[in-house]
């Protein structure tokens, strides 16, 4: 019973995989900051004019030239541009972007196996920023084990100083440890940072050239209290990260979830460490321990993601991950992720996956294959 | 694009503490290894560096006690590397301007004086220069820190502050990110006894 429930855990974490935008390998390039490529301090979304521009100038294989004349500000020109810069200047200080990842999935599992041919998001996203204010919204499709859902994932309305100091309320994803693009991941999915676990709070933040402290706190999930589910309960977490260098970077962080009436109080608390030894690799490593009340202790999680720019807009990365049961670190499962990320052209991302999933007590492997298009437009 | 003086004015800077460090030895030094690195704040927090290792220089004591040199330092602007290359680009024909020429394509630290180092010092102290950047001639301070290494060679290692304004440079930004406009300079350097007091261009 236990392997048939560790079985479908495994399920239905593969069948909605869909990496989110952010990327954490660009530490190689000295960006230690999710904000200066996107609108969220949190990571991912929608792309920052300077993010659309980076895609072009530092992600792709063969880019073609920059129609526009960039400037100080202003949005994303030529082909790095809102559907390859086709309306030009026409939205001004308003940025759009389309998120489109149709993509096919392959699960093998003892006795069986899952294919299927699925388009995992369809995203559309909107962001004005001016006089300090950043307005963010999305709408857009995912599907789910109970079926298609469309919905506003993110939305939110910021405020930041001249001197860092700055204020966020609306519906986002908690900030914590390193977002690592693939939602599934050991140190997002079980540690409740995953594709539904936005909550609807308020962030204060404090940002200099080398520190980020960001902390929120929330009367629950968003879906929670929309829905009212039973999980509603009061949501605080908090991030600092200190850029030793611009290619080093440590985070502490701290989330905890009250009791609700269907869940335990619970949290989890982790540090994690990212570099870069030269401008083509970045190695992130993130260990957290989780807890929750009643259980018979502590469950651990360590994840370590190494990319490797092998040419010009081709990313080959290594990811083991770890994951134990509560109070039984004999537990737990052992996940060996390979990626190769080939961006022939700005805004094509095609990417292969291979996720080999084994159960540290049970011995049941799950494989795992991903082929989708990922296309930003 | 604010690294090329910074770079040069370390460079100096280190090559000063150096000549100070042996006072009681040759008078002449030249270097023969110095890395710059300009650490660029973000407007948007994070900050990025820019390197070189084009540091070329030969600086000769002139008063041992406070210790003053004669000489340069010089840094070549246009080896600067921050890792991108449309960065690399904006730094150095949109901010540094190093297409103009002399005085923009080299960042120079002269007239370096260690007002608290005296004859054989060895150890942390104040220093003061002239950083000629973007065609422009400012006085910048900073701390270095020189040790002695064998064959009579000196490290120094020694940071700045950089001021765009103070030099004409341009604020950079582009597509809504920017560089705040102090940069600082950090550079590390041997010299060797030897060589004439001047800049080998």
């Amino acid at each position: 019973m236990r392997a048939r429930a560790a079985l479908l855990t495994l399920l239905g974490a593969a069948a909605v995989v869909s990496p989110a935008a952010a990327e954490p390998i660009f530490l190689a390039r000295q960006y230690a900051r999710c904000t200066t490529c996107h609108y969220s301090p949190t990571g991912g979304g929608l792309l920052t004019p300077y993010g659309r521009s980076l895609t072009r100038e530092e992600l792709s294989t063969m880019r073609g030239k920059s129609h526009g004349q960039a400037g100080a500000t202003g949005p994303a020109q030529g082909e790095e541009g809102f559907l390859f810069g086709a309306l030009g200047d026409t939205l001004g200080p308003v940025s759009v972007g389309i998120d489109l990842r149709p993509g096919h999935l392959d699960v093998r599992f003892p006795g069986g196996d899952d294919k299927r041919d699925l388009l995992m998001n369809a995203d559309i996203a909107a962001a004005y920023q001016g006089h300090r204010w950043t307005v963010y919204g999305e709408l857009g499709r995912q599907p789910f084990a109970t079926g298609t859902r469309v919905d506003s994932w993110e939305h939110w309305l910021q405020y930041q100083t001249a001197g860092g100091l700055g204020i966020r309320a609306g519906r986002f994803l908690p900030a914590y440890g390193i977002r690592f693009a693939d939602h599934t991941a050991f140190n997002r999915r079980p540690l409740g940072l995953d594709t539904l676990d936005q909550v609807y709070g308020l962030e204060l933040s404090s940002s200099t050239d080398r520190h980020l402290l960001q902390v929120m706190a929330s009367p629950g999930r968003a879906d929670s209290i929309v829905h009212d589910d039973g999980r509603k309960a009061f949501n605080a977490s908090g991030r600092f990260q200190y850029d030793v260098s611009p290619r080093t970077v440590l985070v502490a962080s701290g989330l905890y979830r009250d009791k609700s009436d269907l869940e335990p109080s619970g949290g989890s608390g982790g540090l994690a460490l990212g570099f870069a030894l030269f401008r083509r690799l970045t190695i992130w490593t993130q260990g957290d321990v989780q807890f929750e009340k009643g259980s018979a202790g502590a469950a651990y999680v360590l994840v370590n993601e190494t990319s490797f720019e092998a040419f010009r807009g081709v990313w080959l990365k290594v990811s083991p991950q770890w994951i134990t049961d509560f109070g039984d670190t004999s537990g737990g499962t052992f996940r060996l992720a390979l990626e190769a990320n080939l961006l022939p052209r700005t805004h094509w991302n095609l990417d292969l996956s291979h996720y080999h999933d084994r159960g540290r007590s049970n011995g049941i492997v799950v494989k795992t294959t991903l082929l989708q298009l990922h296309l930003y437009l | 694009m604010r690294i090329k003086s910074a770079l040069a004015a370390a460079a100096v800077a280190s090559v000063l503490a150096v000549a100070s460090a042996q006072a009681e030895g040759p008078s002449a030094w030249r270097v023969t290894r110095g890395d710059v690195r300009v650490i660029c704040p973000l407007t948007v927090g994070g900050s990025f560096d820019a390197r070189t290792s084009a540091v070329r220089g030969t600086l000769t004591l002139t008063t041992p006690s406070p210790a003053a040199l004669a000489g340069e330092l010089a840094v070549d602007l246009k080896t600067l590397d921050t890792g991108i290359g449309l960065r690399d680009e904006h730094m150095r024909e949109q901010y540094l301007e190093t297409g103009k020429g002399e005085g923009f394509d080299t960042a120079v630290l002269s007239e370096i004086r260690l007002p608290e180092a005296g004859p054989g010092f060895s150890g942390r102290t104040r220093f003061t220069g002239t950083l000629l950047l973007h065609g422009t001639r400012h006085p910048v301070s900073g701390q270095a820190e020189i040790r002695r290494e064998a064959g009579g060679a000196v490290r120094v290692d020694a940071s700045f502050p950089v001021v765009l304004a103070d030099y004409g440079i341009a604020t950079p930004r582009y597509l809504g990110v920017g560089v705040k406009d102090e940069v600082q300079v950090r550079t590390s350097m041997t010299a060797s006894p030897g060589g004439v007091a001047a800049v080998d261009r």
